[in-house]
């Protein structure tokens, strides 16, 4: 089982919901923690707290990702662990009929869900695995994903992201281990979180929770506690874990 | 010392051989220092990574990205190790 005392855990959007419920966990198991995230006003709280090391770090860009990297590893060294985390939550048909007349989805929330949820992980794994390499890291990279990645009516752009997400955690899966790396997904069912409550319809919303098995939203505390028990799990690799109270089964 | 030297290096090459014949499926005795990714078929550039972790190892010691970089024939790589074992 791997240790956490001491190991460089990066976050991305883990200013917030689940990526800052994951950062608390990983300090209680006394990692190095550190988040990437924009500017926002639980960004600029966090920044005060002397236990965190908080990145300014736009995960879209490219650019911003490779020296926030380069800045990380400088500050402390390696990095063994990286927790793909930022995700925005977004529903919107692929056509619909409203009072306007026909409404097709938005192909600029395509781009914005598909950057934001996807690309911001290809770019991260590859610079935080290219760092990883230098020092001969035995790291960990961790995507979370989510069952909508199995396609979800009304989320052709955060379904499509996600279930690319899961891809990528097989592929790296495969590809990594040579280094000593791994990569697992975690995929969580709906959770009692602000995005969920903001993207999701109430009505919806209790549709959903009566089909839960369990009739409850999940909480972050539940799916953070799963993501660390799969970073200290040595053997995992190239599972895409759900945990979604049995709405899924 | 030469002796010495010509020993290491016979090992070396030995060891090498055995890899290559284990990651790139070249059979024994038959691996040339001119070959290269295009005459193997085997060797495609997941494989190339697995190669560089299997050298290090085998040799103990750590590859730059630019000595990696350089690693472009089983000469090149044979040369690579040669130097590094000596170093």
């Amino acid at each position: 089982m791997l240790a956490l005392k001491g190991k460089v855990c990066l976050v991305t959007g883990g200013a917030s919901g689940l990526g800052l419920e994951i950062i608390e966990q990983l300090l209680r198991e006394e990692a190095v923690s550190v988040i990437f995230d924009i500017e926002s006003e639980g960004f600029r709280a966090l920044q005060n707290r002397p236990d965190l090391a908080v990145f300014k770090c736009d995960v879209t860009d490219e650019e911003q990702v490779a020296n926030s990297i380069k800045a990380v590893t400088e500050q402390f060294g390696q990095i063994d662990v990286l927790v793909n985390n930022v995700g925005i939550l977004y529903s919107a048909p692929l056509i619909s009929f409203g009072g306007g007349g026909l409404k097709l989805h938005d192909s600029s929330e395509w781009q914005r869900v598909i950057s934001t949820n996807l690309s911001s992980a290809f770019y991260m794994t590859k610079h935080a695995v290219q760092a990883m390499l230098t020092r001969r890291t035995k790291g960990v990279i961790v995507n979370i994903t989510s069952i909508s990645a199995r396609g979800n009516a009304g989320q052709s752009a955060y379904s499509a992201a996600k279930a690319g997400l899961e891809a990528l955690t097989k592929v790296w899966a495969k590809e990594l281990p040579v280094f000593g790396i791994r990569c697992f997904a975690v995929a969580p069912g709906f959770c009692d979180t602000e995005s969920t409550h903001v993207a999701v319809n109430e009505t919806i919303l209790q549709d959903t929770i009566k089909r839960v098995p369990l009739k409850r939203l999940g909480k972050t505390a539940e799916i953070a506690a799963f993501v660390v028990a799969g970073i200290k799990n040595d053997y995992l690799n190239g599972k895409v874990l759900e945990i979604d109270g049995g709405l899924v089964i | 010392m030469q002796t010495v030297s010509n020993s290491s290096t016979s090992k070396n090459s030995e060891a090498l051989d055995e890899i290559f014949q284990e990651f790139l499926r070249i059979p024994k005795g038959t691996a040339t220092d001119a070959m290269t990714m295009e005459d193997v078929e085997s060797w495609d550039s997941l494989k190339h990574m697995e190669l560089i972790v299997a050298i290090e190892e085998r040799f103990g010691f750590q590859l730059t990205f630019d000595e990696i970089g350089t690693m472009q024939s089983l000469g090149a790589i044979r040369d690579l190790v040669n130097t590094k074992s000596a170093a």
